[in-house]
């Protein structure tokens, strides 16, 4: 059975279950995973300040 | 009153932004945080005892600069979660009680420069750090104030196991499974061309 979690909102039923089953098998988005690149980017960009 | 579009400021680009680890030299009599929850705590924090926690190693504090002013500062330190803080597949696939992290312990933003892209910089420079730095990292981890909890989970984190009933809930951004995911659309991006 799908429990019913705190995140900001309380989420239940086919709500929870959605958010469950996007945890369990949790995916990236496009835009998270551009984002993803994007750190990198930052990052190796940054790397002589540190 | 909605905002303008006028009224929206523009982001600072990431190349005019630079970090710099914290030194006594920094002056911070000007930084300031804001008056919301947690704000004076953040404050409280970089300008009273971010310096001697460095200084004890328990946690390294970079000023974000722009313009020759601090704008923001982040504050990583090394940690762990316990397999059973995370989800069932992490219990199975390996055999170790607990996972390598980094923690961000602080990040914050100044005031007068919120909305400028300055914190998804420092948090970008965050999962940089975790993906391509010097030592074995899986997770990253954040013990967010409520008002900052969409920020992180925008940016794909999500509760770990036993603090989904804690309001509001230690968030972790698995990097590991960036990496296979980034690398698996890498791959296929390239078959497609």
């Amino acid at each position: 059975m799908i429990k019913p979690m705190r995140l900001h909102v309380d989420l239940k039923g086919e709500d929870a279950k959605v958010f469950q089953n996007n945890r369990d098998n949790q995916t990236f988005t496009p835009q998270q995973l551009a984002r993803f690149e994007r750190a990198r980017k930052v990052y190796k960009e940054h790397l002589h300040e540190f | 009153m909605e905002p303008t579009a006028d009224s929206i400021p523009d982001p600072i680009p990431h190349t005019e932004l630079s970090t710099e680890l914290l030194s006594a030299e920094h002056d911070l009599t000007c930084f300031y945080i804001g008056d919301e929850p947690g704000d004076k705590d953040l404050e409280d924090f970089i300008k009273t005892h971010a310096l001697q926690e460095q200084e004890d190693l328990i946690g390294k504090t970079r000023v974000c600069l722009w313009n020759g002013e601090i704008v923001g500062f982040i504050t990583l330190a090394a940690s762990s979660i316990r397999k059973d803080n995370l989800h069932r597949r992490y219990q199975t696939v390996r055999g170790y009680p607990v996972y390598p992290c980094i923690l961000i312990g602080r990040l914050a933003v100044a005031k007068n420069k919120r909305d400028r892209d300055i914190g998804s910089f420092l948090l970008d420079l965050a999962i940089g750090i975790a993906f391509d730095g010097p030592v074995g990292c899986m997770l990253l981890r954040v013990d967010p104030k409520e008002n900052s909890v969409n920020f992180y989970t925008k940016a794909g984190f999500v509760p770990m196991e036993k603090e989904k009933t804690r309001n509001p809930p230690g968030l972790f951004l698995d990097i590991a499974k960036v990496k296979k995911v980034w690398c698996d659309s890498r791959l296929n991006s390239d078959h497609t061309k």
